[in-house]
């Protein structure tokens, strides 16, 4: 049986009330913006050491059950983990040979390779955990209303962002569609004694196509219906739209804007200035 | 309502109600094979999986333009990079840049080849923009330093069969969507009105 309403975390709102939650949206995506940038500028352990309690202050003070975000990562972590091995294996960059711990052929384990692999598990973490805490402390609605608002400026040069917004939407929203569809179809399946959890890669990539194809023409279908629902509505881009509820950022959004960029300035420069 | 293949409705590059909704809905498939791991066939390598997460965009820039191909590819770089499982692409250049192009050289082939054989066209669309994917990722790859060149050479394989999948899926799926526009998936009215007999 295929079970994938239970794993699958992409995309969902869980809602604690919690002060994370209630932060501005705006202030929400720059934040996450840093942190992502923080991700390339923070080139060694001491500075992802210092970035890693402001991840545990997110986790805490958002109130979303960790054992939640962890179950929904299982898989995620999983091949991480798998890809990591291979990374240390072929480590792409020159390694002294007195750093070669073992090798075999062109398979080596050397500590450069292996500093890279954990540098690059970390950078790929501390991404994966900010975007997923945005989305789970952040509904759809909120995320729409920030990305027009922060990209609004972008419209005077033509660039066409409430379409752009409204298509990032659609996706999101559609993802859970896909999945019940996707169950029922193999629930029917697997009532006609097709298994979907056996074989080799091969018999899974066949089996694959009889999930994929229904789901692509369904999803055409499903197209269409909401390209005629939103036409007979009038659907002419946001273009001159007013908002009911206009947002305003409060000194506490800017402040927890103003921590996160000192925590970010820090964990880059600090550990440059303590080894200098 | 039935459309065809996509673009009679206005120009290419024309960006309305129905090119906002196909990309949206695309790039869902697209997040949903990826946050699922439907769309991966583990095969373990420097690369990753296998994946399928490419074929919305073809299909995309074949049955709707280049546009809607842009923007599921888009969906499907940005997804990538915010759920980086494979380290190469917490890079966004990597990610994203590549998968833009999917639905273009997709849409190109696909109408180039559509007066010959639809299916024909869907095929070879399928190939090469699954080939666009791979080559632009493993490309920026060994260009930014993630991958030694020789470690390429074991993707080969898999770069081949995800091209095959995403062609077979490619004319499989165009097929299906142009014959539910059609119509033709209702029975099909031949006589005349006045030849009828009610």
């Amino acid at each position: 049986m295929l079970e994938l309403q239970r794993n699958v975390i992409f995309g969902q709102f869980v809602d604690t009330g919690s002060p994370v939650h209630r932060l501005d949206v705006r202030i929400k995506l720059v934040a996450t913006a840093l942190l992502v940038v923080a991700s390339f500028l923070v080139d060694g352990f001491l500075g992802f050491a210092l970035l890693f309690p402001l991840l545990v202050v997110l986790q805490l003070v958002s109130r979303v059950p960790f054992g939640y975000v962890a179950r929904g990562s299982s898989f995620f972590l999983f091949f991480l983990g798998i890809i990591l091995v291979f990374q240390v294996f072929f480590y792409p960059g020159e390694a002294p040979q007195s750093s070669v711990l073992w090798q075999w052929g062109f398979l080596s384990i050397s500590t450069e390779g292996l500093r890279f692999a954990a540098i690059l598990g970390l950078r790929v973490l501390l991404l994966y955990h900010t975007t997923t805490m945005l989305m789970l402390t952040t509904s759809l609605v909120d995320l729409t209303n920030g990305l027009e608002l922060l990209f609004g400026p972008l419209q005077k040069l033509r660039v066409p962002v409430n379409e752009l917004v409204l298509v990032g939407v659609i996706s999101v929203k559609f993802v859970p569609i896909f999945i019940s569809e996707v169950e029922r179809l193999s629930r029917a399946y697997t009532a006609r004694g097709v298994p979907f959890d056996e074989g080799g890669p091969i018999t899974r990539a066949r089996r694959l196509g009889r999930l994929l194809v229904p789901v692509f023409v369904g999803g055409f279908r499903r197209a269409d219906l909401l390209t005629t629902a939103m036409d007979v509505r009038c659907y002419r881009g946001g273009r001159g739209r007013t908002k009911l509820r206009r947002m305003e950022a409060g000194l506490t959004d800017w402040l927890v804007l103003l921590m996160v960029v000192v925590w970010v300035l820090a964990a880059w420069k600090l550990p440059g200035l303590l080894i200098a | 309502m039935a459309s065809g293949t996509g673009n009679e409705r206005g120009s290419v590059t024309s960006f309305g109600t129905r090119q906002i909704v196909v990309a949206g809905v695309l790039g869902g498939i697209a997040v949903f094979l990826g946050a699922t791991r439907l769309g991966f066939i583990p095969v373990p390598n420097l690369a990753g999986n296998a994946t399928v997460m490419h074929v919305p965009a073809i299909l995309g820039g074949a049955l709707e333009g280049p546009i809607v191909g842009l923007l599921a590819g888009g969906i499907f770089g940005v997804f990538s990079f915010l759920q980086p499982e494979v380290p190469l692409f917490a890079n966004p250049i990597i990610a994203i840049g590549p998968r833009l192009l999917i639905g273009v050289v997709a849409w190109a082939i696909f109408v180039g080849l559509r007066g010959i054989s639809v299916d024909l066209a869907a095929a070879v669309s399928g190939v090469f923009g699954s080939l666009t994917n791979t080559v632009g990722v493993l490309g920026l790859a060994v260009v930014f330093g993630y991958l030694p060149p020789a470690a390429v050479v074991p993707i080969i394989p898999q770069a081949i069969a995800e091209a095959v999948l995403a062609a077979v899926v490619t004319v499989v799926v165009v097929r299906g969507v142009l014959l539910y526009r059609s119509g033709r998936t209702t029975a099909p009215e031949i006589e005349p009105d006045e030849e009828k007999r009610y």
